[in-house]
């Protein structure tokens, strides 16, 4: 039987180290050619030589996930829509999404990851603590955010990377309290509210602007209630013995709907004028009947649609589908997609001059200015008051002073 | 005097979940010495339940009633598939097994329901009923009643019927009972299927008239401890009392502390707890110390 050889020697054939070395070699040749061939189309294309990276800093899982995920829907499609339109000041819009779990110690360690990533200014985050625990680290980055916060401490630590894309807390309440004169002649409320800091921080500044006398209100009681809270017929009878024209309920979660179910309970007949946290359709749903007639404060009218906020509509639907139901957290991711672009066109490198510097800026959530001195992007005259009818929420009025 | 009425009834409708909640502590702690921390999600269970058997049958008995089944079949299984298997395990790695499965039915309830509150129709009408000065809903009276003829049901089942001598037997003595032929680990199963019985129907009961949410339990827990180590752990008509206590507690801090104060009526009942075991460190009823038997659980 003849053996083929199946070897040449291996003499004649490269050791497989050399095999390696040179195959090493080979790879590290091909990428620098593409390195070379790809900074030289960099130098061809204008669009490719700037660019705009938004950070966004939201909860896409945890207990506030139901916040965060229509924010990023709104950030996406505004992004897309800057692009298919030229771009911010002709440069692509980026984006780099963190989700910080409704977790104030997790959006620490992505906000870093923003940084590192040098993004020009951040989206979110949506929960006024965690906001709160970022505020020692975007300061030295000097990283703008745009805080979707009523907890009006975010603007208080007087931290100049901190913007608000919101309503404040003590805004909202001086709406609550025009409203309930204006329509009611009420002249003293009763406030209860949840004693977490977005119902005590609301309190507070109720305190405050009846103790500084323009408003001219008495509140005639001040009760809280646990966020866990079951049954709060107790505090509503407190309440109602102290015999105001109205009430002012400051609250989010299960409690809230708990609260206007025990409110036509213990049979109270005045007004009830509610914070954004009560402006959500399940607690109205969880409430049901409980809920009808009662007011609360919001940044739209969900009745009635401005032609920006038709165009948000009609894109999402076209994306998720005929049945998707757009929120105003879509709306308000939309916006702060607009407002970095604009500050970027205003200032390239600085977001927080360019911030500063947008003036009545309308957009779909409402009328945005900012400046070195104020960082409450919406004020007074963007809320509005709707009231629940048979189930949904109806403009009133809006634009209050 | 309609704001002490109402006071009244704000205390008993809070006060009836935490003694049902601590009847169930009680149950568990008697047969097993187990704390289980997975109390409260028995009552998330039970409210979850309630809502989706009324969406599909349309009847609030019905949905009642299997809102029952299911947690008592979870409890069964909870026992047997995870503290069973740990017999030879220390009470604390035990404890530490039902705090984990708090947190596995908390994230797994936000997965599947989301963050948002639920609510359920009451089992009859909607509208207040005036009882002594205060303004009660049914949904309350039904909760009222549920506590008592759950109350009733225990002392005949403890006092009267086979079943509950022998785990009362059990909760004495595990060793004496066994040598006198009764099957403890059977009445550790029964035990827990009881607590979670009982921690479902606070649930069913409660979601009318306060929604269900999935990160209810652990305040459910907290407070039911609480009111079965306030009326002596292992006593079930102390856990009873120590609910009603806690409720009455939270609600008179509520309603009467001062203005400046009132932020603090959420702790109360827990300042009330610490009050009463620095006096009396087994609970108003002296709870169970004859004997303490982990090593030969199951």
């Amino acid at each position: 039987m003849i053996r083929v050889p199946v070897s040449l020697g291996n003499r004649f054939l490269p050791e497989p180290r050399r095999l390696r070395a040179a195959a090493a070699l080979a790879v590290v040749a091909v990428l620098a050619l593409a390195a070379c061939s790809f900074r030289g189309s960099e130098s061809d294309n204008k669009a490719d030589k700037c660019g705009l990276k938004i950070g966004v800093l939201e909860p896409l899982s945890g207990a506030a996930a139901g916040l965060g995920q229509p924010v990023v829907e709104g950030v996406k499609l505004a992004v897309e829509n800057v692009n298919s339109t030229g771009g911010a000041d002709g440069c692509e819009v980026t984006l780099d999404s963190q989700d910080y779990k409704s977790e104030p110690a997790t959006a620490v360690t992505r906000v870093r990851r923003l940084i590192d990533d040098k993004v020009y200014g951040i989206i979110g985050p949506n929960q006024g603590s965690a906001t709160l625990a970022i505020d020692p680290i975007i300061k030295p980055a000097q990283v703008p955010i745009c805080a979707f916060n009523n907890t009006i401490s975010i603007t208080e630590n007087n931290n100049p990377y901190i913007f608000r894309c919101q309503t404040n807390d003590e805004d909202n309440v001086r709406a609550a309290i025009l409203y309930l004169k204006k329509k009611f002649d009420a002249k003293r409320v009763a406030i209860l509210h949840t004693d977490d800091a977005y119902g005590s921080d609301a309190a507070n500044a109720l305190t405050k602007v009846a103790r500084s006398g323009a408003t001219q209100i008495e509140v005639t009681s001040d009760i809280s209630f646990p966020y866990t809270a079951t049954d709060t017929t107790s505090e509503w009878s407190r309440a109602k013995a102290s015999n105001p024209d109205g009430y002012i309920l400051w609250g989010s979660g299960s409690s809230m709907a708990v609260a206007l179910r025990n409110a036509r309970q213990v049979g109270v007949d005045k007004p009830i004028v509610g914070g954004q946290g009560l402006a959500s359709a399940p607690i109205i749903k969880a409430a049901g009947a409980a809920a009808e007639g009662v007011y609360t404060i919001g940044l739209v009218d969900p009745s009635t649609i401005t032609p920006v906020q038709q165009k948000i509509v009609d894109l999402l639907k076209a994306k998720k589908g005929a049945d998707y139901q757009p929120t105003l957290y879509n709306y308000i991711g939309w916006d702060a997609v607009q407002l970095l672009v604009k500050a970027f066109e205003k200032n390239h490198t600085d977001a927080r001059k360019g911030l500063e510097s947008l003036d009545s800026l309308s957009l779909a959530s409402g009328t945005y200015s900012f400046s070195a001195d104020d960082h409450d992007g919406l004020g007074l005259k963007s809320i509005w008051i709707n009231q629940v009818k048979d189930g949904n929420f109806v403009g009133v009025t809006s634009g209050l002073s | 005097m309609d704001q002490f009425a109402q006071t009244i009834a704000s205390g008993i409708t809070v006060g009836v979940v935490f003694a049902l909640v601590g009847v169930g502590f009680a149950l568990i702690f008697n047969s097993s010495d187990v704390i289980n921390f997975a109390q409260g999600e028995f009552v998330l269970l039970g409210g979850f339940g309630y809502v989706a058997f009324n969406n599909l049958t349309g009847n609030v008995v019905v949905a009642l009633l299997l809102a029952l089944v299911t947690p008592m079949l979870f409890g069964a299984a909870t026992y047997l598939g995870l503290i069973a298997p740990m017999r030879r395990a220390s009470v604390l790695r035990i404890v530490m097994l039902t705090l984990g499965l708090s947190v596995l039915v908390k994230g797994v309830a936000l997965v599947a329901a989301g963050p948002n509150p639920y609510g359920a129709p009451p089992l009859s009408g909607d509208r207040p009923l005036r009882v002594l000065g205060a303004d009660v809903t049914s949904q309350s009276l039904w909760m009222a009643s549920a506590l008592i003829v759950v109350g009733v049901l225990l002392w005949a089942f403890f006092t009267r019927s086979s079943v509950g001598l022998k785990m009362l037997a059990c909760a004495i003595d595990r060793r004496a009972a066994a040598l006198c032929g009764i099957d403890s680990k059977k009445m550790v199963l029964l035990s827990w299927m009881g607590s979670a019985l009982l921690a479902a129907l606070a649930g069913a009961l409660l979601t009318p008239q306060a929604n269900v949410t999935y990160d209810q339990g652990f305040a459910m827990s907290l407070n039911g401890f609480a009111a079965a180590a306030l009326g002596g752990v292992g006593r079930i008509g102390g856990a009873i009392l120590g609910g009603l206590l806690i409720g009455f507690a939270n609600a008179f801090s509520a309603g009467y502390l001062p203005p400046a104060l009132s932020a603090y009526h959420n702790v109360v009942g827990l300042v009330l707890l610490v009050v009463v075991l620095m006096i009396k460190p087994n609970g108003l009823f002296e709870g169970r110390a004859e004997s303490r038997h982990t090593a030969e659980l199951g």
